[in-house]
């Protein structure tokens, strides 16, 4: 006997279909209440997992490491069709093979955001040429030193600087957030200059060459390093204020900090890291500088965040 | 959460950051003016130019519109300001941001112009001519002023869109407040100067859009 259903009288028909919704409401909802079960199971047995897990989730072992720099920094970073290249590239590299990890992912962060970066965990560190100073201590775990540096001038070729005093009443150029930034915006008003903020170095050169500005400021092996590729551009005047570059790590992160330094400790006993300024910068670097010095202990000395432990180096080869 | 009130909203910080934006608010708001106070003019201009209906203007004027309707803001601005100086003009960088996004709106104020003008019924005209209205007469009492009216909200819209731009400013070295808040990123290593600039772009751009939803409520009712 076939029951069509649609030709049911129409109480019938209402009966049947409430009884049937109800049936799917309350098996929707056994549905329901079993998923959400499974659901809340779930996330709480992961929220407890990765709490165990913190540190090795902000730094997993089988992936490659995350850092972050500006990639307009020649020859600390350059872009190219393949990638970024240079002297942190390689840096970097080392590091990531002497930690035991399977690379290097260097994220192309101009400099005004690479603190963000850091501090969100986007980058487990940064690779970047920072100037270690006290201020940026208290917010960051620092290395020690690994290169020395300090502000250098760029100008266009055969002007000449002999002091400060040669600023006066001249526009200078800087690279935003650098310690450049910093130093050209404490002294404008002591040496008579005013201040025009880019994002980024490459545009600064460009700024002294369409005669907008007198000089700019960076980190002297960039500015050395422009001036040797770009004829039209000289280094009028290096001061080395004693400021050296290291890798800077989110406050926390001491163990992984005291990794990596041991890393490029060995890299300075062995003399790879001398090897590598030569194969980029072309120099010698200054003598008794920070990149023939093991510094001891872990950090930045004299800055927050260093540690006096005396460590033996134990290198792999 | 702690973390992100330390980092965007520390208040030892915003405070520090506080007299360094309220310095650069100046610039953003001298861009913002004069953005839409000349590209909406300039766009007026050349929509009535297109009214002339001659072959050789309205090529150029077409071509004018669809580069800066087309290019990026940040794309022209930096064209501007590190280009020109090869052709011997050198702009400081208030000139040149506020030509560059000057030029993009009145690209696009011009084409809303014109397909204002387009969407008035052609009643409008025949019934004037049939007054006596000559050409530019009809243009100007009759036509203008209702196809204004319908082009306030797109115009308003348009504006708020483009005078955004002068926070791209920062590249080309202009010192508005979204510049003096990444400098003191980097030099504080804290996100709070954005958090404050953030705060001053929507006082400045908060009042602008109350008085174009006030200009489209007044103005927008367009009786037929």
């Amino acid at each position: 006997m076939n029951v069509n259903f649609l030709n049911t009288p129409k109480r019938t028909h209402a009966a049947i279909v409430t009884a049937v919704r109800g049936l799917s409401a309350r098996m929707a909802a056994r549905h329901i209440a079993r998923k959400a079960a499974l659901l809340s199971t779930a996330v709480v047995l992961a929220c407890g997992a990765s709490m165990a897990q913190a540190d090795d989730a902000d730094h997993p072992a089988d992936k490659p490491i995350q850092v972050g720099s500006d990639f307009g920094l020649a020859p600390w970073m350059m872009r190219t069709a393949n990638g970024p290249e240079g002297f942190g590239v390689d840096l970097s590299n080392e590091v990531a093979k002497r930690i035991g990890r399977p690379g290097v992912n260097i994220n192309d962060i101009n400099f005004s955001g690479i603190f963000p970066a850091l501090f969100s965990k986007r980058i487990e560190f940064t690779v970047a040429p920072i100037g270690i100073t006290a201020a940026r201590a208290e917010k960051m775990l620092f290395t020690e030193p690994i290169v020395a540096t300090g502000n250098g001038f760029l100008v266009k070729a055969g002007v000449k600087m002999s002091g400060f005093a040669d600023l006066k009443g001249k526009v200078i150029a800087v690279n935003r957030g650098t310690n450049g930034d910093t130093w050209a915006t404490a002294n404008a008003d002591k040496y008579g200059f005013t201040v025009q903020r880019y994002d980024v170095f490459p545009d600064t050169i460009q700024a002294v060459l369409t005669n907008r500005v007198f000089a700019t400021i960076n980190e002297i092996p960039s500015v050395e390093f422009a001036a040797s590729k770009n004829k039209s551009v000289t280094v009028a005047y290096e001061d080395y204020d004693g400021r050296n570059f290291g890798f800077a790590f989110r406050l926390g992160d001491e163990a992984y900090r005291d990794k990596v330094e041991t890393a490029i400790e060995c890299m300075k006993s062995d003399g790879t890291l001398v090897k590598l300024w030569k194969k980029w910068y072309g120099s010698d670097p200054k003598q008794g500088s920070a990149i023939y010095t093991i510094y001891p202990g872990y950090g930045a000395p004299g800055m927050s965040g260093y540690e006096e432990k005396t460590h033996m180096l134990a290198c792999k080869s | 959460m702690h973390q992100l009130i330390s980092n965007f909203f520390n208040l030892a910080i915003l405070q520090q950051a506080f007299p360094v934006l309220l310095s650069g608010f100046k610039y953003s708001i001298a861009v913002a003016v004069l953005t839409i106070g000349g590209g909406i003019g300039f766009g007026l201009v050349l929509t009535i130019i297109r009214c002339l209906e001659m072959r050789v203007l309205n090529a150029f004027i077409a071509f004018y519109i669809d580069v800066f309707r087309t290019l990026p803001q940040l794309v022209v601005i930096v064209l501007i300001y590190f280009g020109m100086p090869y052709a011997g003009v050198t702009p400081s960088p208030l000139v040149t941001v506020t030509v560059g996004l000057g030029a993009i709106l009145s690209a696009f104020a011009s084409e809303i112009f014109w397909s204002a003008i387009k969407a008035l019924p052609r009643g409008q005209w025949d019934a004037a001519y049939a007054l006596g209205f000559g050409y530019f007469r009809t243009l100007f009492s009759i036509v203008l002023p209702q196809a204004i009216r319908l082009a306030v909200p797109l115009l308003t819209n348009r504006a708020l869109a483009v005078s955004k731009g002068a926070a791209l400013g920062t590249a080309v070295a202009l010192p508005e407040t979204l510049g003096q808040a990444e400098s003191l990123i980097g030099t504080l290593a804290n996100a709070s100067p954005l958090t404050l600039a953030a705060g001053f772009y929507l006082l400045l751009f908060v009042p602008l859009v109350i008085a174009s939803r006030w200009l489209e409520r007044r103005y927008g009712e367009v009786s037929r």
